[in-house]
């Protein structure tokens, strides 16, 4: 175990995003860590757009941001290593030195990470933010049904194309004779 | 409240409780103070999921109510006093004349029964008729075949109706001492509330809240120190879950995934609430005067389950 958390410590402190983080010369190096774990995990898990990680030197750590989706606007990501402690007043400092100058962000996703690189991601933002309206959840769901029902039909009707066109090339090899017998066996053996 | 209504809060063991129902109602209304009914209802005594007068208030609420000038706090565990001659015979004329109006309702209700009844009591008597008819009949005697068709008419008024007896009754229970207004400037009870730091969040918290215009429930249910909702308690449900925390408490990552986790389990966001504590010199009431409240909120679409380990390590694998 203490040897693959090696392993996995000694890649990332290989890996060219990590490099480039230790070019801005901040302290926090397990924060360090955890920023190049989430990016990855952004990148290659969640599948994010547009990946970018900054420097914040006054608070000394780095942040990223990122499109969710390809039509969502961007987001601010703070990764936070599991032994580190925040209090409310540094999740206000957070909320409100950590921006970008070209764009609008509201709020922060805070990407915690445990020590075998686990990460949950929750948001917090600042004042009060009210829960969407019933319609929009509505819509939500509605939209979210509708893709899981698409995905059935989708896999339903390329089943029913495999089928289709097995059955095709059985008849077609039907007509052979008595050689496909022996080939439908082999089949079933397989 | 044209001249200003001011509401009794008595202090029972230093619980808080109003005794009034109207008084009840004007804070539920007006005042958007909920409190928590405790009493057992007269009528169903059996049963604990319905529960009346008194209403026991929250600290937080008692110091609003004293705060906004809308109550008086009175000493409520003081045992009553002997009532006098004259209150004794004011509540016995009382009772009477309760009693007297009762009998009067209960005639006119009886006699509205009878009437909504008349044609099946005329449908009775015609039966009972007919079979006496028979019956003399049988026994050979001559019968009034014509008399069969006689109608039979009631006259509702002059059927004799008795009085409700008098164990019958209803009696009229207080509450609220009916004598009030007479024994005015009651001793009046002393508020130590909020003293420690964590009352004073809380205090605080709650008032900028209702300030805000939400309603404030105990949240002790769903582990946070208030539920926030924006109407009625009983008409709508709470948005948030209002936890009070000094601004310097150090919470680990891990409380703040408890935290997440609480909200997305009981379908409501938490709100981390804390008082900044912006000058040391201000050293009047203003010295907590920016409230500032965070938000936790948990994005469903991004939270990783706890099973998915190694994610990052994995994918970082098959980058290299």
């Amino acid at each position: 175990m203490l040897q693959q958390e090696n392993e996995a410590g000694s890649f990332i402190y290989q890996h060219p995003k990590y490099k480039e983080i230790e070019k801005y010369e901040l302290r926090n190096k397990e924060q360090l860590k955890a920023a190049s774990l989430v990016y990855l995990d952004l990148c290659e898990a969640k599948q994010w757009w547009n990946l970018d990680l900054h420097p914040c030197c006054e608070l000394d750590l780095v942040f990223i941001s990122g499109h969710a989706t390809r039509h969502t606007p961007r987001e601010l990501v703070l990764p936070l290593p599991r032994g580190c402690t925040v209090t409310p007043s540094d999740l206000q400092t957070y909320l409100h030195t950590l921006n970008l100058e070209s764009y609008h962000t509201s709020g922060i996703t805070m990407a915690i990470m445990d020590t075998d690189s686990t990460t949950v991601y929750y948001k917090i933002s600042d004042g009060l933010v009210p829960p969407a309206s019933p319609e929009t959840t509505e819509k939500k769901k509605l939209y979210h049904t509708e893709r899981i029902n698409k995905r059935r039909i989708d896999v339903i009707a390329s089943v029913n194309k495999y089928i289709e066109k097995k059955r095709r090339s059985d008849s077609s090899n039907e007509t052979e004779g008595s050689k496909t017998e022996h080939i439908i066996e082999t089949h079933g053996t397989l | 409240m044209e001249e200003q209504h001011r509401i009794k809060l008595f202090v029972c063991s230093d619980n808080v409780l109003v005794w009034n129902a109207e008084d009840v109602s004007f804070l539920r209304d007006e005042m958007r103070v909920v409190g928590n009914q405790i009493g057992c209802l007269p009528r169903f005594p059996r049963q604990n999921s319905f529960l009346g007068l008194p209403l026991l208030l929250m600290p937080e609420e008692v110091s609003l109510l004293l705060n906004k000038g809308v109550a008086d706090l009175e000493k409520g565990d003081n045992p009553l006093e002997t009532p006098t001659q004259q209150q004794i015979e004011e509540y016995h004329q009382l009772c009477d004349e309760s009693y007297k109006e009762q009998v009067e309702l209960f005639r006119e209700e009886r006699k509205r029964e009878i009437e909504q009844n008349l044609p099946k009591i005329i449908d009775g008597k015609k039966e009972k008729r007919r079979k006496e008819i028979e019956e003399k009949k049988k026994a050979g005697e001559e019968v009034d075949e014509s008399e069969l068709d006689k109608e039979i008419t009631i006259d509702v008024d002059s059927i004799p109706i008795p009085s409700l007896p008098r164990n019958h009754a209803l009696v009229q229970l207080f509450t609220e001492s009916p004598w009030k207004g007479e024994k005015s400037g009651g001793d009046m009870a002393s508020w130590n509330f909020p003293s420690t730091e964590k009352e004073k969040i809380r205090c605080r918290v709650f008032q900028d809240l209702w300030e805000k215009g939400n309603f404030l429930t105990s949240g002790a249910k769903f582990g946070g120190d208030f539920l926030v909702y924006p109407g009625d308690p009983g008409k709508f449900h709470s948005h948030y879950v209002a936890i009070c925390m000094e601004h310097q408490k150090n919470l680990t990552p891990l409380d703040l995934v408890a935290m997440g986790r609480l909200g997305s389990n009981v379908k409501k966001t938490v709100v981390l609430c804390s008082l900044d504590q912006e000058d040391h010199l201000h050293q009047s009431q203003r010295l907590y005067c920016q409230l500032v409240i965070q938000l936790i909120q948990p994005i469903i679409l991004l939270v990783l389950s706890a099973d998915t380990t190694d994610s990052a390590n994995h994918n970082a694998c098959t980058v290299s």
